[in-house]
């Protein structure tokens, strides 16, 4: 589902992001992958979803080639990602029905296609009760729902969480891994950025630690060290 | 694809209200630079029907007597023709009946009055004449003894009657034209400034959007539809402002007294609608480039 091999990015002249890094990522899997700021976690992400292009290697998602895709192909492969953030990026002045909604609606999407499937994510989230709430009025972990719904409710392949748990406190973030785990059982994949020892070592999933750029450690079933 | 059209109007509603004091600059600046450019036009074209019996270096002009016999004619032509060194005998021209009568059309556009005393049967024909040399007085002399030849009704010089309006014509062109270029730039950029407010006021949605696969074209089309909008909005203003500017100029030609040239400062209706059908294209097409330009340079927030 995912196959990075020999991957680097290089910023400007000679800051290194990631170097020489390779792995598989077979479909249904749940990856974390760990290390501390700073180590190339967020840079892989972003190099899957193409908002950085890999200076050297070919990153691969869901059969595509990401790095030589032509820039007006991105937005179809994102069509096919979902992505979560440590700060949510909730639109503010919409509702969590909006927002959701909102995912929908600038790929094109009818409305009656709209009106079916944001009632049923926000259902699986946990937040039907509160689809006409706007993001302010929600807590850390309810708006972290509202922007996993948004990443879910295009049926993606892939979801890339980076930190989504990094604002959120102890039993707030067992929640949202309960949420991602469950996401995980319908056969997304799920490749999930991270510092927080305490998600991986209880979820004990496949983990890839990074130091500096490079893929120090690659353990099934594995623990944060 | 209908949800995509509801979509992009929808959304260049709510910008246009939500950057109302820019649109505004925005509306009202092209407006008047759409204005000029209406307003350089009918000016344009009124100071032709003043100037179209001088058009291609006439300078003089003899009127023949509508009753003069054929062999009057002929004798006015050899005349003329006898002093090639001063005379462009090439250039020189016999206007008939039917011809004077359509250029007159022109000229007394604005004088109903005089137009109605014309028929094709009483008008006087004319010779256009090219002089070569550049001696006005030379010409003046001619044009003394052209006056007294039979079936002559007048000798008119360019000099006496049009000179001042050719170059006053020229100089009004000259400087609308350039104001109009530059109050066009600045609508441009208004447009363009407003355009990029509004996509850095919206800069998180675009964000989102890119994230979860909008089309850069989707993106754009709304705000693309905004500056098109503007630029309509402000062709549609500034027709109303040629319409009325016309319809006051028109009117007020009617006080001044016939004979004085000024009758002639008039533009046919048809002209006046392709005037402002220029205008309102030109609008929208001012919109559709500043809006392009922001489009395309500040998608990457």
């Amino acid at each position: 589902m995912i196959k990075l091999d020999r991957v680097s990015k290089v910023y400007g002249h000679d800051t290194v992001a990631v170097e020489d890094v390779s792995f598989d990522v077979n479909k249904g899997e749940f990856v974390f992958l760990v290390g501390p700021s700073g180590s190339g976690k967020s840079t892989l992400l972003r190099l899957m979803s193409r908002e950085e292009v890999a200076t050297e290697g070919d990153v691969w998602v869901a059969g595509r080639n990401v790095t030589e895709m032509p820039a007006s192909r991105v937005p179809f492969l994102r069509r096919s990602l979902g992505n979560v953030f440590q700060d949510y990026k909730l639109l503010l002045n919409k509702t969590v029905f909006e927002n959701v909604a909102f995912a929908l609606e600038v790929i094109g999407k009818p409305r009656h296609v709209i009106n079916e499937q944001v009632p049923f994510v926000l259902d699986l989230v946990g937040l039907a009760d509160k689809s006409e709430r706007f993001p302010n009025q929600l807590s850390g972990g309810e708006q972290q729902r509202v922007s996993i719904a948004r990443a879910f409710v295009n049926r993606p392949l892939i979801m890339l969480a980076d930190e989504p748990t990094g604002n959120l406190d102890p039993a707030t973030s067992e929640g949202i891994m309960a949420l991602l785990h469950s996401i995980n059982e319908t056969g997304t994949t799920v490749m999930m950025a991270t510092h927080d020892h305490r998600v991986v070592n209880a979820m004990r999933r496949r983990v890839v630690q990074l130091d500096r750029g490079v893929v120090v450690r690659d353990q099934e079933r594995g623990v944060y060290e | 694809m209908l949800a995509r059209i509801e979509y992009a109007l929808r959304e260049t509603w709510a910008s246009f209200r939500r950057n109302l004091t820019l649109t505004l600059a925005a509306v009202v600046t092209s407006a008047i630079a759409l204005l000029l450019v209406g307003t350089t036009f009918l000016i344009q074209r009124a100071f032709e029907n003043l100037l179209v019996q001088w058009r291609g270096d006439v300078a003089m002009i003899v009127f023949v007597r509508s009753d003069a016999s054929v062999e009057q004619v002929a004798l006015i032509d050899s005349t003329l023709r006898a002093a090639p060194s001063v005379i462009d005998v090439d250039k020189l021209r016999y206007l008939d009946k039917p011809e004077s009568y359509a250029e007159a059309q022109r000229i007394f556009v604005g004088d109903p009055v005089t137009l109605s005393l014309l028929t094709p049967e009483t008008i006087p024909t004319q010779f256009k004449v090219v002089p070569l040399t550049q001696d006005t007085n030379l010409v003046r002399s001619l044009a003394d003894q052209y006056r007294t030849l039979p079936g002559v009704e007048a000798v008119a010089l360019a000099e006496d009657e049009f000179e001042v309006i050719s170059t006053l014509s020229s100089f009004v062109r000259t400087v609308t034209l350039i104001m109009s270029l530059v109050l066009l730039v600045v609508a441009i950029g208004l447009i363009w400034n407003t355009i990029r407010t509004a996509m850095f006021a919206r800069r998180r949605e675009i964000e989102v959007m890119k994230l979860v696969g909008a089309t850069n074209w989707f993106i754009r089309v709304p705000f693309m539809l905004e500056g098109l909008l503007q630029g309509l909005i402000g062709g549609v203003v500034s027709c109303a402002g040629v319409w009325a500017l016309n319809s006051a100029w028109t009117n007020g030609v009617a006080a001044f007294k016939p004979g004085t040239g000024i009758s002639s400062l008039v533009v046919p209706s048809g002209y006046l609608s392709g005037v402002m059908i220029a205008v309102l294209l030109l609008g929208a097409a001012i919109g559709a480039i500043g809006s392009a330009i922001a489009a395309s340079r500040f998608l990457d927030v």
